[in-house]
């Protein structure tokens, strides 16, 4: 974890260089500033995000994370988890939190991929942007090309996990 | 919309403390506060770093920057480029799609365009940035290690089924 932490800020402060350098101080401040504003906006959710994540920790034993969404599950937990993707809606500062907490509580490594792939491409709340923007043709295709992903994906985790 | 998010976030935990507190008591409860309460210290620095991240990307990474990029690029260029540019682009769907609209009517193709979106939605960096600290790094790697190839893959596979984006949709078609 300390390794990502360091990675992450190595990764800001080269930011940092290449916005001075491509778009000048003044707008690489204002860029700074804007992730501060985002962090004090999306903050707020991570406490109660978190504090979800702990509850459910204690009060969901493993044998029943095992059960329903572990790798034994097979199958069938993979279908439960796409389905979840699909209808659980939340931004992903949200999402991802319980998704994790659920992972290192006995959730295979199998499902929650499906879960992300499934939520990352056909969540029910990109419709409402992509339908009216892009067209139902366009929606259908890209539906049609991606539906077995998250499938084949999570197949495949499970056989790496 | 971040204000009703936080009040059914309170509720939904009131509910579990509630439940945590009957089932198991105060010690049921205060473990779980606990375990919360640790993780999210543990992930607060790393979110920090990753909100940084992404102010920068979205003064680098542009509209236009976008559409200069996405031009009049076609063939296997256009859609590495549109793959790129969908894996670079900051913000949600509220962002993306209405950059994918003014592609669209810019006249782009539709692998290009299919490898945009999907690159936004399988194998983004700002995605990434968050799933790292929120995921853990073994389920993030698995993830995208397993999907991240997919945005070119299947935009080659659009652009042979519909050569020519879907064209505007139908009540803005002649």
């Amino acid at each position: 974890m300390l390794t990502i932490t360091i990675v992450m800020f190595a990764a800001a402060a080269l930011l940092t260089l290449a916005a001075n350098k491509r778009v000048g101080p003044e707008q690489t401040r204002q860029g700074l500033a804007e992730g501060l504003r985002l962090l004090r906006m999306m903050g707020p959710s991570l406490l109660p995000a978190f504090l979800i994540v702990g509850l459910l920790d204690a009060l969901i034993s493993p044998e029943l994370i095992s059960a329903w969404l572990g790798q034994e599950a097979g199958l069938q937990a993979i279908v439960i988890a796409i389905a979840a993707g699909v209808l659980v809606a939340g931004p992903p500062y949200v999402i991802f939190p319980i998704i994790g907490g659920l992972f290192r509580a006995g959730a295979g490594l199998g499902p929650c991929v499906a879960f992300v792939t499934a939520w990352s491409i056909a969540n029910l709340s990109l419709f409402p942007f992509e339908l009216p923007l892009m067209g139902p043709r366009f929606t259908a295709l890209r539906l049609s090309l991606t539906c077995l992903l998250p499938l084949l994906a999570g197949l495949a985790a499970s056989v790496l996990g | 919309m971040q204000r009703k998010t936080n009040t059914a976030l309170f509720f939904i935990t009131a509910v579990l403390l509630g439940y945590a507190l009957w089932k198991g008591g105060p010690s049921l409860a205060g473990r779980g506060l606990t375990v919360g309460l640790k993780q999210l210290l543990r992930v607060v620095p790393m979110v920090t770093a990753a909100f940084l991240a992404a102010g920068l990307m979205k003064r680098l990474i542009t509209t236009e920057l976008i559409n200069h990029w996405l031009g009049h690029k076609a063939g296997w260029r256009g859609l590495f480029i549109g793959w790129l540019a969908g894996s670079l682009i900051p913000g949600g769907p509220y962002v993306y799609y209405p950059i994918a609209l003014s592609l669209l009517q810019s006249g782009i193709g539709m692998g290009p365009l299919m490898a945009f979106v999907l690159g936004k939605q399988l194998s983004s960096l700002e995605r990434l940035l968050v799933e790292f600290p929120l995921l853990g790094p073994r389920l993030t790697m698995v993830r995208f290690g397993l999907t991240c190839f997919f945005p070119l893959l299947l935009a080659v596979v659009a652009s042979l089924i519909a050569p020519t984006a879907p064209g505007l949709p139908d009540k803005e078609a002649s």
